[in-house]
């Protein structure tokens, strides 16, 4: 699934059947590559965020969670943690390791069954999920194609 | 495939890390003249007014060097002073030859370096320099340096055959390094 279908979907809470908020960003994660947490725009000024390990399922009408305290504001992340926002890939600068360059992340490409990265989505084309290395706040770093 | 970097393309690059952190930007390129080698790399802070980062980073703590910018592990990569990268660029034409005049042996002089050009492919080596109009010539060229005879900061002494091998363009230097490398082996 892209992201950029997945986004604005509404997270609900099954414990109380709740609207959360809805889905805005995600971080990703390196070894496996996977989405380690989604950004949701929730009331109020602050976003919250959920680790996916949080997400029941993810519906083609709404991602459900099981309660609504697997959400943390996203304003309390340290910025050492997975789920922090420098670790979002989109509209980031692509490097490889060995120091050039290879466009912007547009999208990515997920499974949504267990948030396993296919594929990163570039200006310049698409690379393979298990080649990423690291997503820090300057750039989204990939091995290099073989 | 080679590539060719231009020292002065190279500083001002990040510094990345693996993980997509960029931690500073290379100020100097420092090099071994003598070794054709890059022996470390001063910094400066992110940002383009940050002041100069009083750390070096090691030739060999670079994971690698692109054209876009230079690769290491992680933060942990950076020496914690400066102290490495003086140490080396006080050594004799530490870090100086941007500027110095290129003279051959016999006492012509072939111009300034301008550049220093990089070969990436592999371990990054010196391949030659791109050396400003002479007074003579009055155009930019490249020249292949094999085994300059001496360096300081502000002469380079190459063997005299150096100037018969010139080239027009970066991709040109092996070529033209192979051709000097023969010749000097040729009169040795």
């Amino acid at each position: 699934m892209l992201f950029s279908t997945a986004q604005g979907r509404t997270v609900i809470a099954l414990s109380t059947a709740e609207r959360l908020g809805t889905i805005a960003a995600c971080t990703l994660a390196p070894s496996p590559a996977h989405i380690s947490s989604l950004h949701l725009r929730t009331r109020g000024r602050h976003g919250h965020i959920m680790l996916w390990k949080n997400v029941q399922s993810f519906g083609e009408d709404a991602v459900t969670i099981r309660s609504a305290e697997g959400l943390k504001p996203e304003k309390e992340l340290e910025s050492t943690e997975e789920a922090h926002k420098s670790h979002d890939p989109l509209g980031k600068r692509v490097l490889t390791e060995s120091g050039e360059s290879m466009g912007i992340v547009e999208d990515i490409d997920f499974d949504e069954k267990d948030g396993s990265l296919r594929a990163l989505l570039t200006t310049e084309g698409k690379v393979p999920g298990d080649r990423l290395m690291g997503v820090g706040s300057y750039a989204v770093v990939v091995q290099r194609p073989e | 495939m080679s590539t060719y970097l231009r020292a002065r393309e190279i500083s001002q690059e990040p510094v990345v890390t693996l993980a997509g952190e960029d931690v500073a930007r290379v100020k100097d390129v420092v090099f071994d003249p003598m070794r054709g080698s890059i022996t470390c790399f001063t910094l400066s802070g992110r940002g383009l007014l940050a002041g100069p980062l009083k750390r070096a980073l090691l030739w060999k703590k670079v994971h690698a060097l692109g054209p876009d910018a230079v690769m290491i592990r992680d933060e942990s990569s950076l020496e914690e002073d400066d102290e490495a990268a003086r140490e080396r660029i006080e050594a004799p034409g530490g870090g100086s030859v941007i500027g110095a005049r290129v003279m051959t042996e016999e006492g012509t002089a072939l111009g300034t370096v301008n550049d220093v050009i990089i070969e990436t492919s592999g371990t990054p080596k010196v391949i030659g320099y791109e050396v400003g109009p002479a007074t003579r010539t009055d155009r930019t060229v490249f020249l292949p340096v094999i085994k300059p005879k001496s360096v300081s900061g502000e002469m380079m002494v190459v063997p005299a055959a150096t100037a018969d091998f010139t080239a027009g363009d970066p991709a040109g230097l092996p070529a033209a390094a192979e051709g000097l490398r023969r010749r000097l082996e040729q009169e040795a």
